[in-house]
């Protein structure tokens, strides 16, 4: 398995943080772009990215069942992208990341209509007097999402190749749009970091 | 599946209280919908446990009477917990840790070096968020233990509010601070105060909330590629 395969599967393992087992932190994008961009041989860029998703991220917060973007899967797709195989320009990775991300809050949606059902169903064998053997049941939907995610972010290892060769062969102004896109994120990031604390309503 | 992992915590507890097979019965009581915020969910836990072992002690009405008194406790301590822990953990502590890491690799940047700066980065995050937080998920198990169906009471007695404001305070002047130090470094492309500039009109669209940051993202980059296509760039 190479690095970026490898580093997937810790990304799909490490996902569970964000939200199903553990929350200490080591999921959240300013931790895990540092840790994946070193293991993928530049910490800088992982950080760099990372911080982005980070502060792009304070302002959503997953109250009232809503379903943010998963940042998580942001920053490990765009640092998988940038400093994997496919070495996609960040202009280009970023952008790929936020699409990774909105498209696993929309796997994380189908994965709550599942738990539904499994929860009627450990209800059902309860009132039967039967055990719901917890810790498998938990065991094998933390597993399932994590091999979700694993799956996703090899989808998004093998589009990286094609991807690389679409931006490429893209037209100068779109280039040039994305490049700038990179160039603003600084800012865009520290602005939605003071937002974020909004003292004054 | 808050239900399910509240199950999961509870069980060996119902088990030592009720028995094998009483615990089965015990756990049918917390299948309902169960949810608040994960870092506060260990006082609501204790809690539980607690009443749990007094309802087990308890024969015929009196036990029933505790047991009915103690869901109707689990579902408003969970929702009046909610919005606390949102509310200082998502919405303050979070942003609270990010101003301070960043603030920490600026500052070690200049004797330790990229590598330097990215470490202290990810150790004050981690350590900044993590020794609190855990803190508190630890220590609040037993607090909601010992408090049982006092916790109403018990929860008014701390100002949360007041912790809540002075860390969203003290958040928002490192948060200045960093974004002065960055943009002051030339983290925008377009000069110091033309980047100030820029980074406070992205500021106000975001409290107008009339974007947000993905979407000044995209119409920044949408902008960029207008401009390029018109020969501006």
């Amino acid at each position: 398995m190479t690095p970026a395969w490898i580093a997937a599967a810790a990304a799909a393992i490490v996902e569970l943080d964000v939200a199903s087992a553990g929350q200490v932190m080591i999921s959240r994008p300013i931790v895990l772009g540092p840790a994946l961009g070193a293991f993928l041989g530049d910490a800088v860029t992982g950080a760099v990215l990372g911080v982005f998703y980070e502060l792009f991220s304070l302002g959503a917060t997953p109250v009232g069942g809503r379903i943010p973007l998963n940042v998580t899967v942001a920053a490990a797709a765009a640092l998988l992208l940038a400093l994997g195989p496919a070495r996609l320009p960040a202009e280009a990775a970023f952008p790929a990341g936020l699409a990774a991300g909105f498209a696993h809050a929309r796997l994380e949606a189908l994965m709550r209509t599942r738990r539904r059902a499994l929860s009627s169903w450990t209800s059902a064998t309860l009132a039967a007097g039967r055990d719901p053997k917890l810790r498998r049941v938990v065991f094998s939907e933390l597993s399932l999402q994590a091999a979700g995610t694993f799956v996703l972010l090899a989808a998004v290892l093998v589009a990286g190749g094609p991807l690389a060769e679409v931006f490429t062969h893209a037209p100068r102004f779109a280039q040039a749009g994305f490049k700038a896109g990179l160039a603003f994120a600084p800012l865009i990031a520290l602005s939605s970091l003071v937002h974020s604390f909004r003292v004054v309503s | 599946m808050q239900a399910m992992g509240l199950m999961l915590a509870l069980e060996p507890w119902l088990r030592r209280c009720w028995g094998a097979a009483g615990s089965r019965e015990a756990l049918r009581r917390h299948e309902g919908c169960f949810n608040t915020h994960p870092f506060m969910a260990p006082m609501v836990a204790g809690m539980v446990c607690g009443l749990e072992e007094e309802a087990a002690a308890l024969e015929g009405e009196a036990r029933d009477a505790k047991l009915k008194r103690s869901s109707a406790l689990k579902t408003a301590a969970a929702q009046a917990l909610a919005g606390i822990g949102d509310a200082l953990f998502w919405g303050s502590l979070r942003p609270f840790c990010a101003a301070l890491a960043l603030l920490a690799a600026f500052a070690a940047a200049p004797a330790l070096g990229a590598a330097g700066a990215v470490g202290a980065l990810v150790f004050v995050y981690l350590a900044a968020y993590d020794i609190p937080a855990l803190g508190w998920r630890w220590k609040s198990l037993d607090l909601g233990y010992e408090w049982k169906d006092g916790l109403a009471v018990r929860l008014k007695e701390i100002p949360w509010q007041s912790l809540i404001k002075r860390l969203r305070y003290a958040g928002a002047a490192l948060a200045l601070a960093a974004a002065a130090i960055a943009i002051a470094a030339g983290a925008g492309p377009i000069g110091r105060a033309p980047s100030a500039l820029a980074a406070a009109l992205y500021l106000l669209a975001l409290r107008a909330r009339a974007a947000t940051a993905e979407r000044l993202y995209a119409a920044t980059c949408a902008a960029g590629m207008l401009a390029a296509a018109a020969g501006l760039v």
